[in-house]
């Protein structure tokens, strides 16, 4: 009954119904886009997240030099035993291999409960021997095991010895934890361990596995300088690599810059290929550690300055440094194997042979990279089921993992992919919880819209309601059927609003880009969105029917003004000011803003204090009420004898309205204010943050452009080359001359390698985007000014000046051109200290002027040029970069990094996301809000006023005064909201700016812009004007007679 | 020459679009009322006086047929003019008051007189009719702190107090007690007699019927009494 009649009355009354509903269907839709809109951005996440590695995941052999010595053990009897019995061990030592093993020490420990039978152990050539009648294989409280000296390439050893069972107890081979090791190989391996598997032999496994694109082995040593030789030898130490074609056609970072890669022949780097002056064809000869000569016919010449799979530190404390080696030479993967690797084992297993650097093998394995188009949960879940594959090939079926007893496999994986995804899941985890807390506004906005239309819907269905009480209605009939009415409106505003969620999200972001996204977090988010922004515009339809209801019911009849809310009367907008100001002071003086800063290279996710977007939010609430409380204040203090146009009816009209019902105007600005806020908030925070990308981007290419001449270029690129590259579109360009571990420095304490850049102070300063912060004595300006001023003066990073014990003021020592003929040691002095540099990666440990350097060394080289774009747009910045691919590059191959083209590997994968995308479908939300608000309340002044619209059309005022009435008081609704929603958004930007500051290298700044906010205020004014014309349009339609009658 | 504020109709149709096609809801064929008389228009709810009404104030715009007020033809006159006409010649008192509720006494009498241009000395004005109408120091209050009573004469004094030619009531007593009611039928009747203009009042009651100089009976749409 009450049922049939509530859908009655909303089908009815579809306008109504409509009206009621957008506000339910604008929360829903932007609670649930903002969800999906992360979901969509994950993927982007996950793509930002790899798009950097260089290898997927490493296989990497534990012993690539350790022979092939292995040690079997064979127990008799096995199965249970009784106390008494004797069990014999036997132990046999083999060397497959061809090179001797020498100090192969065998350990042989039994279990607790057996005991050794003295005399028993049976030694090298039969020999029967114990001293102090102790097991030798388990001797002395370490228990470190038998010497048997040297096994012979092809020799087999037996060895054992017999224990007696004190106690029952079955007996297996794993009651007696043996092992072996050698001098090549001084981690022990376990007994009975299968033969290592073949490196090549286990790329082939794991390329056939499901979800791998690659598996390629790869193979290098570092050999000491003089190693590469023709009719001269190169510099500097020489790197040697033993990988094959299709390795080589899998990493594009290996550019072949001149004839191809050939098995049986060598390539060499452009480098090395121009110290020694030879081509493709020519022979060059590598001298390995033993003496061995590989000498072999250049097929190839190569680039290898950006193979960051080749040059990426393996070693622990550098773990992924770029340590590039210019002396290269690349040799097929069965060279390396059959003629590298056995002469370091015969180097090895020399007595008294001390090896500098041993050969480091491994596989590298690529994952399918559609299989990592999805968010990083899901992405991750297939590396680690590949990760898993691949160990269980490495494992050969056995359970091969590092045991407590020291005992170690025979190769371990680095999973490079899983642990950076690892840090993307965790970085989109943030993101959802971010976003979400951002959506808390949208939710309360449509809350507001709710009880907004609910409000002034309800003055509306008075009449009705009051008729259902006189036809016996209870109270109790009347909620149930408000209920029913805001159940029905819910239910299909949440589905529609649902719909419009994944629909705005889908034209931002592109259907493709949610397609990636699992059903189940779509499916998540849904719900979530839709609980949210159900349960905050059911709450406030019904609580505002209820109050209309119980109203009613006290014959409560509305005077003229709307009466103060409850915020006004018990001053809650004060007293959240006060604790916003109180919280801002708290935060600020325990720096709680400032978070901790992720990157996926480092393995951190971000942790961004989320907490604290609650202060952005009080402070939208708390300071928009203030605001109301004012522009109520202002307008209650009107004076009535307006001094001007008094007389004209539309003044008189519109002075006493404004002024007495003060309060139905400050709410609508209010919201309208709280909508403008928001957008306003959110385009700002948006050009705060799209800037402070472009900042880190340009800090992490140093400049606007980075060129870094190849190896292989016709032309040597001088510091006096610099004004080459100065193309249209280009201004001030900087050589820098830069290298990974380029220079010793020495203190009066301690010495060791640095990274040295030199460069024009004056330049850098003018290209680079410095920040003061990262210097610790003088600014950054300051800093390079003395580095300009003072012919000795060195500024340090931080570290260094730690580890060199140093402070400003202190003489060091650097040598520089280290490893180089031109090697020369130069007394410096410490000018300054600094944190960081813009544009070095793999970071610059000390700082010093050009000028002095090439005094130095005057062969030296810059290892790339910084340049600035005449100006800052993307438009300017590619024409410069295509003239110098065109024109210069063309010829020379160089490689020109943009900062539109970045990937900072400090930045967070969540400066991934999309923002702009984010700030579209807000403002759209937002404008639609405005839109709606503005609608309701123009269009609820006319329902609520309608008979006074009609009166003075009947008293003969003109339609186009009643229009300007409307439009005046609209109008004034519509400048005092955008006012106040600019005023408290940019005031809100500033705390989610910096809520979020630590996503970025830079801090970032405060950017208003100005265009966006003209967007918003002009589409809240446009939907004044519209909705004000169309009102008083139906002015004139209203039955005027009748509405005249009523009482 | 017609008297200023003759009332003349002539085949006034108005038809209502319904669903089941056009209602009409009055059809009065002729219909003059002298200028500066009282009519009384009466007749059940529904038999189209409050129309008729509406369509000589010309808030309403009929199907067919012409009104004609003096020399004016209200039927024939463009939207801006017939309100021009509405604010200088006609004044209307209706059941409820209609009074602007943010509006003091005074500032709804202000408001009038400034829509029709009076606004020289407009305090002096009315208070004197404030004055006249029983409601001297009510000026400065607004409607909400009035009586029922206080509230019509004071709707009254807004339909008379730009001194128009016409005034049109439509049951002007209908939420008044009996002496309220028979009060504010005498500030009307006063107030037709001191402009000299002419007085149409719709009403159900007899007796007020009966104090006016005429009364037409309006059954379905159509005249059909008219002593």
């Amino acid at each position: 009954m009450f049922a049939k009649y509530v859908w009655a009355d909303l089908v009815r009354n579809p306008r109504r119904t409509v009206s009621t509903m957008i506000g339910v269907i604008l929360g829903v839709g932007l609670a649930c886009a903002i969800l999906f809109f992360v979901d969509g951005l994950s993927s982007s996440m996950t793509e930002r997240a790899v798009s950097p590695l260089p290898i997927d995941m490493q296989l990497v052999q534990t012993h690539p030099v350790s022979g092939d010595v292995r040690l079997a053990l064979a127990v008799e009897p096995t199965g249970p035993a009784r106390a008494g019995d004797i069990i014999t061990v036997r132990l046999t030592v083999e060397n497959h291999g061809k090179t001797p093993a020498n100090e192969v020490v065998v350990r042989s420990v039994p279990a607790s409960g057996l005991t050794y039978q003295v005399g028993s152990a049976v030694l090298r050539d039969g020999v029967t021997a114990d001293e102090g009648n102790e097991n030798p294989f388990a001797d002395g409280p370490g228990q470190i095991g038998l010497n048997i000296g040297t096994v012979e390439g092809g020799e087999t050893v037996e060895l054992g010895y017999q224990v007696k069972v004190s106690d029952a107890r079955d007996i297996s081979q794993e009651t007696f934890s043996s092992t072996i090791s050698t001098r090549k190989s001084l981690l022990p391996a376990r007994a009975n361990a299968g033969r290592p598997p073949d490196l090549s032999e286990l790329a082939t496994r794991i390329r056939v596995l499901d979800g791998v694109a690659s598996a390629e082995e790869l193979s290098f040593v570092d050999l000491p300088r003089g190693s590469l030789a023709a009719a001269t030898s190169v510099d500097g130490q020489v790197r040697l690599f033993g990988f094959d074609a299709s390795y080589t056609k899998q990493d594009p970072s290996i550019r072949i810059v001149a004839g191809t890669q050939v098995p049986g022949e060598m390539m060499i780097s452009a480098e090395a290929a121009r110290s020694l002056s030879v081509g493709v064809g020519d022979s060059v000869t590598v001298t390995l550690p033993d003496g061995t000569r590989l000498d072999g016919r250049v097929s190839g010449i190569v680039d290898l300055t950006a193979a960051r799979s080749l040059f990426a530190s393996r070693l622990g404390e550098n773990l992924e440094l770029f340590v590039y080696l210019q002396a290269s030479v690349v040799v097929d993967a069965a060279t390396f194997t059959d003629v590298v690797v056995p002469a370091f084992e015969r180097l090895t297993s020399g007595r008294g042979e001390r090896v500098k650097s041993l050969p480091f093998r491994e596989v590298d394995v690529h994952v399918r990279r559609e299989l990592l188009e999805a968010e990083p949960v899901a992405a991750l879940a297939q590396t680690q089921r590949i990760a898993a594959a691949v160990v269980g090939v490495a494992a050969n079926g056995q359970q091969r993992t590092v045991q407590d007893d020291g005992v170690t496999q025979h190769s371990f994986l680095l999973d490079n992919v899983s642990n950076t995804l690892t840090v993307a899941r965790d970085d989109a985890a943030v993101a959802k919880r971010m976003f979400f807390l951002l959506s808390i506004p949208g939710a309360m906005l449509a809350a507001l819209l709710g009880a907004y239309a609910g409000i002034v819907l309800a003055g509306a269905q008075r009449r009705e309601q009051a008729t259902l009480r006189v036809r016996g209605a209870s109270r109790r009939n009347l909620l149930w059927m408000l209920r029913l009415r805001v159940g029905w409106i819910t239910g299909a505003g949440a589905a529609i609003g649902l719909a419009l969620g994944y629909a705005s999200v889908a034209a931002v972001l592109g259907s493709d880009m949610l397609a990636r996204v699992s059903t189940s977090s779509l499916a998540i988010s849904g719900v979530l969105g839709t609980i949210i922004g159900l349960m905050a515009t059911g709450a406030a339809l019904y609580w505002t029917g209820r109050s209309a209801i119980d109203r009613g019911i006290r014959m409560d009849r509305a005077g003229i003004a709307t009466p103060p809310p409850m915020w006004q009367r018990y001053r809650l907008d004060l007293m959240g000011l006060a604790i916003l100001i109180a919280a801002t002071v708290f935060a600020i003086s325990t720096s709680a803003f400032e978070g901790i800063p992720g990157s996926v290279y480092e393995g951190q996710s971000v942790q961004l204090p989320l907490g604290l977007l609650a202060l952005p939010i009080g402070a939208w609430v708390a300071a928009s009420l203030f605001g109301g409380r004012l522009f109520a204040f202002v307008l209650s203090h009107l004076s009535t004898r307006s001094p001007r146009g008094a007389s004209s009816p539309l003044a008189l009209l519109y002075w006493r309205s404004v002024k007495r019902r003060t309060w139905s105007l400050v709410v609508a600005t209010l919201i309208l204010g709280m909508i403008v806020a928001l957008a306003t908030s959110l385009a700002v925070f948006t050009a705060s943050y799209d800037a402070a990308k472009g900042t880190d981007a340009r800090y992490t290419v140093g400049s606007d452009l980075k060129i870094t001449p190849s190896p292989a270029s016709k032309r040597v690129y001088r510091s006096a080359d610099a004004s080459a590259f100065a193309v249209d579109g280009i201004g001030t360009v900087v050589p820098v001359v830069y290298g990974v571990h380029n220079v010793s420095v020495r203190s009066y304490r301690t010495n060791d390698v640095a990274n040295l850049a030199a460069l024009d102070p004056t330049g850098y300063g003018e290209v680079a985007p410095l920040d003061d912060g990262h210097f610790s004595n003088e600014s950054a300006e300051e800093s390079l000014r003395i580095l300009a001023e003072q012919p000795d003066a060195i500024l340090l990073s931080e570290d260094v000046a730690e580890f060199l014990q140093v402070e400003t003021g202190d003489p060091i020592w650097a040598v520089l051109g280290r490893a180089t003929a031109e090697q020369v040691e130069v007394e410096l002095k410490v000018y300054g200290l600094y944190e960081r540099l813009p544009g070095f990666p793999d970071g610059a440990d000390a700082l010093m002027n050009i000028e002095r350097y090439e005094a130095a060394v005057a062969s030296a080289v810059p290892a790339f040029f910084l340049a600035q774009a005449t100006d800052g747009s993307e438009t300017t910045l590619e024409r410069a970069a295509e003239t110098l691919r065109s024109g210069l590059g063309a010829d020379d191959a160089l490689r020109i990094d943009t900062r539109v083209t970045a990937l900072g590997k400090d930045q967070s994968s969540l400066a991934s996301l999309n923002i702009n995308g984010l700030l579209r479908l807000d403002s759209a939300y937002s404008l639609a809000m405005g839109t709606v608000a503005m609608a309701i309340f123009v269009f609820g002044l006319l329902l609520q006023r309608r008979r006074e619209y009609v009166t003075l059309r009947a008293q003969g005022m003109l339609p186009r005064t009643i229009q300007a009435f409307i439009g005046a008081e609209a109008g004034t609704a519509a400048v005092a909201g955008c006012m106040l929603g600019v005023l408290v958004g940019l005031v809100m930007a500033f705390y989610f700016i910096n809520v979020l500051q630590p996503l970025f290298v830079i801090p970032p700044t405060y950017v208003v812009p100005m265009a966006s906010l003209g967007a918003i205020l002009g589409a809240v004014l446009g939907a004044t004007v519209v909705t004000s014309v169309a009102a008083s349009a139906l002015v004139n339609q209203l039955q005027a007679m009748e509405l005249l009658r009523d009482e | 020459m017609s008297a200023p504020n003759r009332i003349e109709v002539h085949d006034l149709v108005v038809e209502h679009p319904t669903a089941s096609g056009a209602r009409r809801v009055l059809n009065c064929q002729e219909l003059t009322i002298a200028g500066g008389t009282t009519t009384s228009i009466t007749g059940r709810s529904g038999s189209g006086k409050s129309t008729l009404l509406g369509v000589l104030g010309g808030l309403g715009t009929p199907t067919r047929g012409s009104v004609t007020i003096g020399s004016t033809t209200l039927t024939d006159l463009p939207e801006h003019e017939r309100v021009a006409f509405r604010r200088d010649a006609v004044g209307f008192v209706y059941q409820a008051d209609n009074l602007l509720p943010f509006l003091t006494v005074a500032e709804n009498l202000e408001l009038r007189l400034a829509l029709s241009g009076l606004s020289e000395s407009p305090e002096q004005t009315i208070e004197d009719l404030l004055e006249r109408l029983g409601l001297g120091g009510l000026g400065h209050r607004l409607p909400d702190q009035l009586s029922g009573g206080q509230r019509q004469r004071v709707a009254v004094a807004r339909a008379i107090v730009h001194r128009p030619s016409v005034i049109l009531a439509d049951e002007p007593t209908g939420a008044l007690d009996e002496e309220n009611a028979a009060a504010v039928i005498q500030l009307l009747l006063d107030a037709q007699e001191r402009l000299g203009a002419t007085l149409v009042l719709v009403t159900h009651d007899i007796s007020i019927a009966r104090s006016m100089s005429r009364t037409v009976e309006l059954r379905d749409g159509s005249i059909v009494s008219e002593p």
